[in-house]
């Protein structure tokens, strides 16, 4: 089981959660599963190429995943990915 | 005499302005270019009703002075843009970004970097918030975290979609405490992380910024070294095996334990002729030496 900690701006698109469990071996997988338990939240994250938008970063534990392997980054039972969107408001 | 320069007055703009003021800061220069509306009052603690019309600069300058007879401050009623962002930012010891342009973030950053002048930038919107403190003379900054600003339809406004009250506080002194510690020696303490504030649970976290960027704007942190189980004087040997992984003006940030090895490894460096760029503490237990290579 991977964590997704969700945040506040994006609870909306799954149902209000700050965290989401999905069964993933990968980023891809995780973005995917949590895709599917709540249609419509990939397209804030990734774009039309399933790419991660580039004012979003996705950390698995402490590490941005652009700098591991991407949306093929291995994701171990336990794991966490934190969603860090840019923040605009001020 | 301390000089901090506030670019936003707003939601954040309020409470960072205010919390340097509190801090002790001599000089404050205040950057906006709007006037004050109704709807800003539940949250930009400055303004009062009676204010609304006014330029938002005017009436805090006009606050501040009221309150701290011992600080200096003067507002530039102007948009910051590429064009004037040097000449706003030139001659600060620190700059605190509290606009709600995410542009101007990057404009922020990349001068402060260009100028040597730290940084501390923030965001809030809804529930969300996150604040960002950049040294001015060596990442990780924010384009390495960030590549690009949002599109112009996802940077949604406060105004437009809504934030917490007590989230701008929060977040706009912790701007704050970020600027006095970088201009009062405890940099290394305040730089290399992004704090996510999450106002529903109340959550405040620490994520390191990440490395090997080879970001424009301050050419990346190239690596990190965690010295801390080791004693002197294996820890300089460690050390300067990960200096020899790197480029000349590549930079490694190290953190150690406090006592022998904060006092040996950074002289050892600098008599090798490295830069030492940040050097302090960064809690009880552990000390943070973020160095360039040179040779």
């Amino acid at each position: 089981m991977v964590v997704i900690k969700i945040p506040a701006s994006l609870r909306k698109f799954v149902g209000g959660n700050e965290r989401v469990d999905v069964d993933a071996a990968n980023v891809r997988e995780a973005i995917d599963a949590l895709e599917g338990a709540h249609p419509g939240v990939k397209a804030k994250l990734c774009d039309d190429a399933g790419n991660v938008r580039r004012f979003i970063n996705i950390y698995a534990g402490d590490e941005d995943i652009r700098f591991l392997e991407n949306m093929d980054t291995a994701l171990d039972a336990g794991s966490e990915l934190q969603i860090i969107p840019a923040i605009a408001g001020g | 005499m301390t000089r901090a320069v506030v670019i936003g007055l707003g939601g954040l703009g309020c409470p960072a302005a205010l919390g340097l003021a509190e801090s002790g800061i001599g000089e404050l220069l205040l950057v906006d270019p709007d006037t004050v509306e109704l709807s800003n009052l539940q949250r930009q603690v400055l303004y009062r009703t009676a204010d609304v019309g006014r330029a938002k600069v005017e009436v805090a300058t006009q606050r501040l002075s009221e309150s701290f007879s011992g600080l200096r401050v003067e507002g530039r009623r102007v948009h910051l843009g590429a064009a004037n962002a040097r000449e706003l930012l030139r001659g600060a010891d620190v700059v605190v970004d509290c606009t709600d342009d995410p542009g101007s973030r990057f404009i922020v950053n990349d001068v402060g970097l260009e100028l040597g002048i730290p940084t501390v930038l923030g965001g809030v919107l809804q529930f969300d918030g996150l604040v960002l403190a950049v040294s001015g003379h060596s990442g990780p900054c924010f384009r390495c975290l960030f590549e690009v600003p949002p599109p112009t339809e996802e940077a949604r406004r406060c105004g437009e979609a809504g934030v917490l009250g007590p989230l701008c506080g929060v977040v706009g002194h912790l701007q704050a405490q970020r600027a006095w510690g970088l201009v009062s020696g405890h940099a290394a303490a305040q730089t290399g992380f992004v704090t996510t504030v999450d106002g529903l649970r109340g959550r405040i976290r620490d994520v390191p910024l990440p490395e090997a960027t080879d970001c424009p704007a301050c050419g990346g942190l190239a690596a990190r070294l965690d010295i801390t189980p080791y004693s002197c004087p294996m820890t300089y040997v460690r050390t300067r095996l990960a200096l020899e992984t790197l480029n000349p003006g590549q930079t490694l940030d190290i953190v150690m334990r406090r006592g022998e090895p904060s006092r040996n490894v950074p002289r050892n460096l600098l008599d090798e002729g490295h830069d030492v760029l940040i050097n302090g503490a960064v809690d009880d237990g552990r000390h943070r030496v973020v160095v360039r290579r040179v040779c």
